[in-house]
């Protein structure tokens, strides 16, 4: 958690972002860089393209890291029903981004079997904020 | 390339000296130049005595040490176009073979040309010509004498080998064997001089890397000289992998000795990546640059891409240039001085004027070297570079988000070097995009560019919409800036110096889409208050419109007016509409005439006025402010629709003075209450309001477009009332009205669109003994509509279309929402699908489409009737509740037209078997007859009865009070005497048999016809046209063709981008993307060799055809499947 860039999004159906966190930030108190999340949000957007080129050559849902920006790299991952995890950070070790993912799909799929979640919709869940979070500080420690 | 010098960047070439003979200097040169391969470069010296200026001195070997610099500034230059390699002198025969004046003459510059070349190296060949142009061409003369030759090679210190003749007859055969011996003379120098290099440093101790890379340059400019390419390349990677070791060496770190190992790097660089292109050997090639970018790569970490690390690095630079220029203390050099290059690449030096001596030249120091640099960065356009530099990188991405990403960097830059007009379009494409795709961080970064573009430009419209759009980015931006935002926007659209007009579509891409949300309706005409029609006063009242607004915007907006446009057939009608309290008591006792129009919070709507509506009404006498968060609602009454039909054109928040307007478009908007806009995330918001009305207020809303039908005719008292379990829109109940059993009688009664029917009657009886009794009963049937339409629209089959913006149509304020987009001139496939909402069966008899009403001439024409997907051939279909009915037609356009009328849909319909319901029955869930005996009219006489026509007016006062009592069932029946005099005055009844029971109740269903409006369809001039065509059928395993053409009919030059998206079941070999630019009225054809592994009918790959330009996109195939046979591999096994 000591790194200066963890962005976690997930893109829901036509790419629409359906939650955002930056992971970086300590807290709601933390002083977010503005210019930083901007740039980290350009980086994530431009980072679809890049997915959606290399989903369809493999068949793991972990499609490690699919763009770089500079020091900063994005790593994807690919759920069954087509939505997909991203993950801004500046040289995470891949096994430890899988193990992120893993655990974070397992927490969004009882998100997702919530009667009342909608895919289109924002993710606004303060249990799941924190439950990412604290996965989050397990791997990345 | 075009910043390196021209020595850099050609091929080098040999370079002669001829000497003597100059008649001969033109041709020779022109030969050697122009006809000769490789070509050879020549300088003429008339005087062959006066060769030592051409050959100088050699220098004296370099002493051991650290040099001066690592390569000379002008070493190229100077052997390419000063230093010869070969010395050729031209003696005329007649000198070799004549006097011995003459003789002597020869030998003496045959020595001084051998003089002048030891020094160098450089190699001597004597050409002795002989004869005149007059002797013509094939004249040859005899051999010259041997000995004078053999005297002349000893005396030049050459072999015999480079003697040779030129007579003037040989012609271009002469000149050639004298070019090819003088190229052999250069590549036997240039080898000499190179390995005499190396020779020479070989014996140097320990030499400095500097020495080595120069000599190793040395050695491969040589081997270039002589064409022998692949040593060039050894040697220029062995130069640059010595200087190299000269940038890590220590004592490198200085900022000179830096710039000067780049500059030379820099030029090595560019020589290996030049003959490694050249020879096509691209991996070594780019491995030369990644090692060229490691070396540069001095303190701060490379970007991985080479055009990211160039935008940082030009964005940088612009900072560092700011800075410098706005920096109070800059450094400044010596006076008088000026700064130059140096003898050695990547050097500068210091030019002084100096006393009698001349000017004076110096090294520079690195305080000099630093206030050189910052002056020399001031003088930068740094803004124009970057924005070239970002254009590079914005061309070489082959990601549309990507390129979206460069277009974002480009156009700050822009707004930067001072060009918001340039900087303009490129953010509002790009905010299309992250707004059509959700990224709200991006979007408010380049919204907030946009804004500060627009108020460069001083445009107040865009300004606004601009700080709108920001002000609801919530978790984007603190709530302080998007107060401050909302606050300015506020400011704009209640000053009345400019005239602000936004037109809020239904579009979820809209820019203000986010700050407002609406909903709309009209109100039922049965659950309407009363006071909706006192308002209108004498006359029938039109049904109220009721509209709900929510502003996200974070600060109160100053409303002075809701207006409401309406259209009928009459034309188009404009009502100001009142903000009301919508409390049931507000509603039951209307406010008194003085009370000004108060604001309502749905939250509060129960409670009483807080002392913030109360202000709100205060204000209210010059409008009322919207705030953020909170629902108002407004209601407006419509005029009475001549023909029964009515809808809503728009609906106009006039702001601030009245200058400014937010308006949105009702009238090609799908009826539906469905929301424009969207309100705040939390669930009580979002609740619907115009639902909330219905359920707090009674009040019950129809959706956007309404039939005001007349009421239930009048009929005569009777006791007792039946009619069906419900009804449908549209056609006629039957109501059979019945006195005991003994007279029955039926009338048709036209029902509302929906809602309640109410349907009420009184009986008056006077007995044998006078007494007078009044029977009153009632019965409410429910209406419900028969089907719901549909209607959708597709291009024609297998041609998908990119339609532009209709730029020459002027916008009209008619019907600004354009609901569908058709291509012009090709034939349209209109669907129409009805979906069955009555509870029984429906029979659905004909579907036609019929031009609208009250337009002459329709610029859409209905060419084809294809007829309907469930009746097949067109023959009756009964369908049941949630089935489906689709008619299909072909339309077309011949011009391109905006919310152009297509007419209606007229549905022909019947039941197939009534339902029955008696009012009588315990079963049913509403009884209504009621029997009310009068004390009063006991009193009263026979000559008392009131007569029908007072009757019948008595009736339609009691009918409001009647629909909302509970009724008992009917004790009394009446004599016959009084229902026949009353009965027979009113022409709507029927006599029905007194003798069959329920008799008339079950009348053969009556066709229906009802006609439903389709919504406006706008044509456009496609851009853009895509064709795709394929096999009808394949085998698996088969390889086919899937040809997509794209036709660019627009003037301009089009990027398209051909993307493949899902392939499930086929497998295609190919780019997932292409990027084709289609010229002006030009078309090309993209070819895609698809081979399918499954079998059955497959849809056809996703095919997704993008115009960056347009921000528009088409999924060419979407819907489209193929049959795939199964491979007949089995069969021929079996065989």
């Amino acid at each position: 958690m000591t790194s200066s860039a963890l962005t976690f999004v997930v893109v829901g159906h036509d790419d629409h972002p359906i939650y955002e966190i930056d992971l970086a930030a300590r807290g709601d108190s933390a002083v977010r860089d503005d210019r930083a999340q901007y740039l980290h949000q350009f980086v994530l957007h431009a980072a679809l393209d890049a997915v959606e080129e290399q989903q369809w050559r493999s068949t793991s849902m972990h499609l490690s890291v699919v763009d770089r920006f500079n020091k900063l790299q994005v790593s994807a991952f690919i759920t069954a029903a087509g939505l997909k995890l991203l993950l801004l950070h500046d040289g995470k070790s891949d096994d430890s981004v899988r193990q992120f993912f893993r655990d974070v799909y397992e927490i969004f799929l009882r998100v997702m079997l919530n009667p009342f979640f909608n895919p289109t919709l924002h993710v606004t869940s303060p249990q799941f904020d924190l439950k990412v979070r604290t996965i989050a500080r397990s791997h990345f420690r | 390339m075009d910043a390196y010098p021209a020595e850099i960047v050609t091929p080098p070439l040999a370079l002669m000296a001829l000497l003597g003979c100059p008649e001969l200097h033109a041709q020779m040169h022109e030969y050697l130049r122009s006809h000769h391969k490789p070509p050879i470069n020549s300088v003429g010296v008339a005087n062959p005595l006066d060769v030592g200026r051409v050959f100088g001195e050699r220098k004296s070997p370099l002493a051991a040490g650290q040099p001066a610099g690592i390569l000379k500034a002008d070493w190229f230059a100077k052997h390419r176009q000063r230093r010869p390699a070969v010395a050729v002198l031209l003696i005329p025969r007649a000198e070799v073979e004549g006097a011995p004046d003459a003789w002597q003459r020869v030998s003496a510059q045959v020595g001084a040309v051998r003089g002048a070349t030891r020094a160098q190296g450089a190699r001597l060949v004597l050409v002795i010509t002989s004869g005149s142009s007059a002797a013509g061409a094939g004249h040859v003369e005899g051999p010259v004498q041997e000995e004078r030759v053999s005297t002349l090679c000893r005396q030049g210190g050459i072999e015999r080998r480079w003697v040779a003749t030129l007579a003037a007859g040989e012609g271009e055969a002469g000149l050639r064997r004298v070019a090819r011996l003088l190229h052999e003379a250069a590549g036997q120098f240039y080898l000499d001089d190179s390995r005499r290099r190396l020779t020479l440093h070989n014996e140097r101790r320990n030499p400095p890397a500097d020495l080595n890379a120069r000599v190793a340059f040395k050695a491969a400019a040589l081997s270039e000289f002589r064409g022998d390419w692949s040593t060039a390349v050894r040697s220029y990677e062995a130069a640059y992998r010595e200087i190299a070791k000269a940038a890590h060496a220590p004592g490198s770190a200085g900022l000179q000795r830096f710039f000067e190992i780049a500059a030379v790097a820099e030029l090595m660089h560019l020589k290996v990546i030049m003959l490694l292109l050249h020879q096509q050997n691209t991996a070594r090639a780019l491995a030369q640059f990644k090692d060229h970018l490691k070396l540069l790569k001095k303190k701060e970490a490379q970007p991985s891409f080479f055009q990211n690390g160039a935008v940082q690095a030009a964005i940088k630079r612009r900072k560092l240039g700011e800075t410098l220029r706005n920096s109070p203390s800059k450094a400044s050099l010596p006076p008088g001085g000026s700064v130059g290059p140096g003898a050695f690449v990547g050097q500068l030096v210091m030019t002084q004027p100096g006393g009698a001596g001349g000017p004076s030249v110096r090294k520079l120091s690195d305080a000099e070297f630093l206030a050189h640099l910052e002056a020399k960065e001031c003088s930068t356009d740094h803004g124009a570079l970057a924005v070239q530099c970002l254009q590079r990188a914005e061309e070489f991405a082959e990601a549309a988000r990507e390129q979206c990403h460069y277009s974002a960097l480009v156009a700050t830059e822009h707004r930067l070097a001072g060009n918001p007009a340039i900087a303009k379009p490129l953010l509002e494409s790009i905010a299309g995009v992250y707004r059509r795709e959700g990224w709200r961080v991006p979007l408010s970064g380049v919204l907030q560019e946009l804004r500060l573009c627009s108020k460069a430009l001083d445009l107040t419209q865009d300004v606004v919409a601009a700080a709108l759009e920001l002000c609801v980015l919530q978790d984007r931006l603190d709530i302080g800036l998007r107060s401050a935002l909302a606050a300015e926007a506020a400011l704009f659209l209640a000053g009345a110096q400019q005239s602000l007009a936004f037109t809020i579509d239904d579009s979820d891409a809209h820019p203000l889409h986010g700050c407002f949300a609406l909903t709309w309706g009209f109100e039922d005409a049965e659950s309407s208050p009363a006071e909706s029609s006192e308002q209108q006063g004498t006359g029938e009242p039109g049904p109220r419109f009721v509209t709900a607004l929510w502003s996200n915007v974070p600060c109160s907006l100053h409303v002075t007016s809701v207006q409401v446009a309406f259209i009928t057939s009459r034309g188009t009608h404009t009502a100001t509409a009142s903000v009301k309290p919508l409390d049931r008591g507000a509603l039951q006792k209307p406010p008194p005439p003085s009370a000004e129009p108060q604001l309502d919070a749905w939250g509060q709507a129960t409670e009483e006025p807080s002392d913030e509506a109360a202000t709100a009404v205060t204000e209210a006498s010059s409008g009322f402010l919207l705030e953020p968060g909170r629902w108002v609602v407004a209601f407006a009454q419509a005029p009475n629709p001549p023909n029964g039909k009515i809808g809503v054109q728009a609906v106009t928040l006039r702001l601030g003075q009245g200058s400014s307007s937010i308006s949105w478009p009702l009238a090609t908007a799908k009826p539906d209450t469905a929301m424009i806009g969207a309100v705040a995330d939390n669930m009580e918001a979002v609740l619907a309001p115009l639902a909330r009305l219905a359920a707090t207020q009674g009040i019950k809303v129809e959706a956007g477009a309404a039939s005001l039908e007349l009421p239930p005719s009048q009929s005569p008292p009777q006791l007792r009332v039946e009619a069906l379990g419900y009804a449908i829109a549209g056609e006629k109940v039957a109501k059979q009205l019945s006195a005991g059993g003994a007279k029955r009688m039926r009338a048709w009664v036209d029902v509302p669109v929906k809602g309640q029917l109410h349907i009420s009657a009184c009986l008056t009886s006077t007995s044998d003994e006078g007494e007078t009794l009044t029977a009153e009963a009632s019965l409410e049937v429910t209406v419900e509509r028969p089907f719901q339409v549909a209607t959708h629209t597709s291009g024609p089959a297998r041609t998908s279309t990119l339609l532009l913006p209709i730029s020459a149509l002027p916008e009209t304020t008619d019907a600004p929402l354009l609901a569908d987009r058709l291509p012009v001139g090709q034939a349209c496939l209109l669907s129409v699908d009805l979906t069955i909402t009555a509870p029984a069966p429906v029979v659905i008899m004909s579907v036609a489409l019929e031009p609208p009403v009250g337009v002459e001439s329709s610029a859409v024409q209905v060419l084809q009737s294809l007829g309907t997907v469930s009746g097949g051939t067109g023959a009756p279909v009964t369908l049941s509740k949630g089935e489906a009915h689709t008619a299909r037609f072909v339309i077309r356009a011949d011009s391109a037209c905006t919310a152009a009328l297509v007419g209606e849909v007229a549905v022909t319909w019947k039941r197939p078997k009534p339902a029955r319901r008696r009012a009588s029955s315990s079963m049913l869930p509403k009884r209504s007859s009621r029997l009310i005996s009068s004390p009063r009219a006991s009193l009263m006489s026979p000559n008392a009865l009131p007569s029908v026509p007072q009757l019948t007016q008595q009736l339609s006062q009691q009918q409001p009070q009647l629909s909302h009592r509970r009724s008992s069932s009917l004790t009394h029946t009446p004599t016959a005497a009084a229902m026949t005099h009353q009965m027979a005055v009113n022409q709507l009844l029927e006599d029905l048999p007194e003798d069959i029971p329920g008799a008339g109740m079950h009348p053969p269903p009556q066709p229906v016809t009802t006609k439903v409006p389709l919504p406006r369809i706008t044509f456009a001039e496609p851009g853009i046209v895509a064709t795709s065509s394929w096999p009808a059928s394949v085998r698996t395993g088969e390889a086919f063709t899937l040809d997509i053409g794209i036709a660019n009919r627009t003037q301009g030059l089009q990027r398209v981008q051909v993307a493949v998206g899902d392939t499930s079941g086929f497998v295609f070999a190919g780019d997932r993307r292409r990027m084709l630019a289609l010229q002006p009225q030009s078309s090309t054809h993209c070819n895609l060799q698809v081979v399918a592994h499954a079998s059955g009918p497959l849809p056809l790959p996703q095919l997704r055809l993008t115009a960056p330009a347009h921000d528009s996109f088409l999924d060419i195939l979407a819907g489209h499947t193929m049959v795939v046979l199964p491979s007949p591999i089995s069969h021929v096994a079996a065989a």
